[in-house]
């Protein structure tokens, strides 16, 4: 990881963990957690994939996104009868985590000396190693020699 | 011959106009705090939270729509106008929930009865006999109620009354994204911004399901209009449908209508995708909401086709407003409408050679008619027709003002700019906040509302004077309602006889364990308002059950008084 990297990762949690502390004394503080989590976190690993070069692009999918996975989550619960805000919160919690870290299987002749900053390898068996890329993005598209 | 300043100099002068225009919002936004400071919403009139406007207002909406037009002007970048059009949402939407201190809507409390009763009973009841149709289309219930759990809250009240804050700034956002789908032109996307902003007074942006079914449709059209592989394309196209055709009815209508549109013109690859829109809809159809489709069906098939009777049930709505200033909200509305329908015309013959854009907007702002043909739904088609037709007629209507060449943003088109929104502001407002008098509700009537909730034993009778009251939001499924406004005329004039010896027919009746009258503030004006009563109707029940021995007083504030029998009454 690259110290930037560490900085903003420091950063998150010291202000995951403020924000934590004031929704305890502050309803509004929770309220707000609450819809930003809701509105923002459970797409945005997922939009930032469709890698559409616009911040506000990627936001209006993030929230797009994030909406769709809390109503479907919601309704599966109220439908099936199984209604558990926790285990909801468990899966939205899973899905921002899986579209932010991107997990693929390389060969290492593609893998040449040790991985990018910001890329976590971990050595499976000699002929192959997993790579988890996080952030994760959509790779760029492949074009042919003197195509735009 | 004047000298030029040297370019620091010129470069310095420009830095400090821009900074002025970009300071601006804060200072509108000041004015606009300043003005409303003391405003009571008790004293609102005949003209909702017009009324309550002062000059300070206005010179805070002038500042802002004028500095807006301005930075458009002067090319300024992007977070500048965005935040123009944050500030605006900010101010225009954000003042009831400050103001009032209460939810606004009546329908929006239904709404909160509806996440009440999953977060009670954690799922939903597709064959219950109230609210049928929100358990059958339950995904904005569902979400909303995970939400609250989320937030620690005991009801969706507060998040409620951000809703309208919360879904216009989605609506902004997704906007953008489509509109940056139909073209690259920076100006004619923040134009087309702020003019759906200006136009958009249908108000269906309070805490319901069409209101994030909204959003979710204009982001399918957003990603239609993307180029994408098939396989970038197809999971978001199929995750976006899914949470539609699960929250609400007549979006996913309009979005089967749009998406094959789409597909018709080529706009979009992929001859497949009506008909996965089309099986997920019909399968959210036939299995979650079968209790509802199959009975409701054949109501639908009859309302196919009549274009004249589905676009008479809204006509016949608005035709009953009599006021002088019921009348002026009406046509201050139809005049915006007609103001943007006919700028967005212009937008399409000025630009009729320059292809793509136009034909595509021009498509998904006809489509929506395509609705009148289907359902009139309950009498509200032609306001949701506008509303899914209103973001395209803006971007054209933001064509309309560009040169023809379409590159930049001379004076002339700052002064077509400025002429449509100084024409579609008045009747925006007067449409947007002309029925806030009836919308608003005192805490007093919340609170008489909640009384009668908690205090109210399952299988009771609640009578109400009109649905027009904070109703139905805690533990709505556990009473009988019978709103008096709804009844039958003959019935109603056989109550107003003698108010007292009906009532207590209804009252001493075995089936029901309790029974209450409740009348509030909001019921009178309610009544007031759509002549469904005579006007005197509900102070007349209210003094008849006074003077009863068989009633008593059970909660009685300012705004609300609720009525149960005596200990006599019960004993006769």
């Amino acid at each position: 990881m690259t110290r930037q990297r560490i900085m903003w990762t420091g950063a998150a949690i010291a202000t995951t963990g403020l924000l934590m502390a004031l929704s305890v004394e502050v309803y509004w503080v929770r309220i707000l957690c609450a819809a930003a989590f809701c509105l923002v976190a459970p797409g945005y690993g997922w939009a930032r994939r469709m890698n559409l070069k616009d911040r506000g692009d990627t936001l209006a999918l993030a929230a797009v996104f994030s909406l769709c996975a809390t109503v479907i989550v919601g309704t599966v619960m109220a439908v099936t009868g199984w209604w558990s805000p926790l285990a909801g919160f468990a899966v939205l919690l899973l899905v921002s985590v899986s579209g932010l870290v991107r997990i693929r299987r390389v060969t290492v002749d593609q893998h040449h000396g040790a991985p990018h900053p910001g890329i976590i390898s971990l050595e499976v068996e000699k002929v192959s190693r997993w790579r988890v890329d996080y952030p994760a993005r959509a790779p760029e598209p492949k074009h042919a020699k003197g195509v735009e | 011959m004047s000298r030029l300043p040297p370019p620091k100099a010129r470069w310095r002068l420009k830095f400090r106009r821009d900074l002025v225009l970009a300071a601006l919002p804060l200072l509108a936004a000041a004015l606009w705090i300043v003005s409303f400071r003391g405003a009571d919403p008790r004293n609102m009139g005949a003209l909702g939270l017009l009324t309550l406007f002062t000059p300070l207002a206005v010179v805070a909406l002038v500042l802002l729509l004028g500095g807006f037009l301005a930075s458009l002007y002067r090319h300024l970048p992007g977070w500048v106008l965005g935040t123009y059009l944050v500030t605006y949402i900010a101010l225009l939407h954000g003042t009831p929930p400050v103001l009032y201190d209460t939810l606004r809507y009546s329908w929006a409390y239904k709404h909160v009865g509806i996440v009440d009763y999953i977060m009670r009973n954690g799922s939903v009841d597709p064959g219950i006999e109230s609210g049928q149709i929100y358990h059958n289309w339950p995904g904005f219930f569902a979400g909303g109620a995970l939400l609250t759990e989320f937030s620690g809250q005991p009801d969706t009240l507060v998040i409620a009354s951000w809703a309208p804050v919360v879904f216009n700034l989605l609506n902004l956002l997704v906007l953008r994204f489509v509109f940056r789908g139909l073209t690259r032109n920076r100006t004619v996307v923040w134009l087309g911004l702020m003019f759906f902003l200006l136009i958009n007074w249908v108000g269906q942006d309070y805490y319901s399901p069409q209101a994030l079914a909204y959003v979710l449709y204009l982001s399918l059209i957003g990603l239609m209009l993307r180029p994408m592989s098939r396989g970038k394309m197809i999971i978001p196209f199929v995750i976006i449908v899914a949470a539609i055709a699960v929250s609400h009815q007549i979006t996913p209508m309009m979005m089967l209508l749009a998406v094959f549109g789409l597909i018709a013109l080529r706009r979009t690859k992929g001859w497949y995708l009506p008909w996965i829109a089309g099986a997920i809809t019909g399968a959210w159809a036939l299995t979650g909401a079968l209790d509802y489709t199959l009975p409701n069906i054949m109501d639908l098939v009859s309302e196919f086709g009549n274009v004249v009777g589905n676009a008479d049930q809204t006509l016949e709505k608005a035709s009953e407003q009599t006021g002088r200033s019921a009348l002026q909200v009406v046509w201050g509305g139809r005049f915006t409408v007609a103001v943007s329908v006919l700028a967005s015309l212009i937008g399409v013959w000025r630009h009729r050679t320059t292809g793509g854009l136009l034909l595509t907007a021009t498509l998904l702002m006809v489509l929506p008619g395509v609705l009148v043909l289907t359902t009139g739904f309950g009498g509200e088609v032609l306001f949701r027709a506008f509303l899914f037709a209103a973001p395209f007629i803006a971007i054209l209507a933001a064509e309309a003002c560009m040169p023809r060449g379409g590159h930049g943003f001379p004076l002339r088109s700052l002064l077509a700019a400025a002429t449509i929104v100084l024409l579609v502001t008045p009747g925006f407002l007067l449409g947007y906040y002309g029925k806030e008098q009836q919308n608003y509700f005192t805490p007093q009537e919340v609170e008489a509302s909640r009384w009668v909730y908690t205090r109210a034993a399952p299988e009771s009778l609640l009578v109400e004077g009109s649905t027009n009251y904070p109703g139905r939001f805690i533990d709505y499924d556990k009473f009988t309602y019978v709103p008096l406004d709804r009844e039958p005329e003959d019935s109603i004039e056989d109550l107003l006889e003698d108010p007292a010896a009906k009532l207590f027919g209804w009252f001493s009746d075995p089936k029901y364990s309790d029974a209450y009258l409740l009348i509030t503030r909001g019921q009178k004006l309610g009544v007031e308002e759509d002549s469904s009563m005579p006007a005197d109707a509900l102070e007349r029940i209210e003094e008849s059950l006074r003077k009863s021995k068989d009633f008593k007083v059970a909660f009685e504030s300012p705004d609300a008084i609720a009525f149960t029998l005596s200990d006599a009454g019960a004993a006769r």
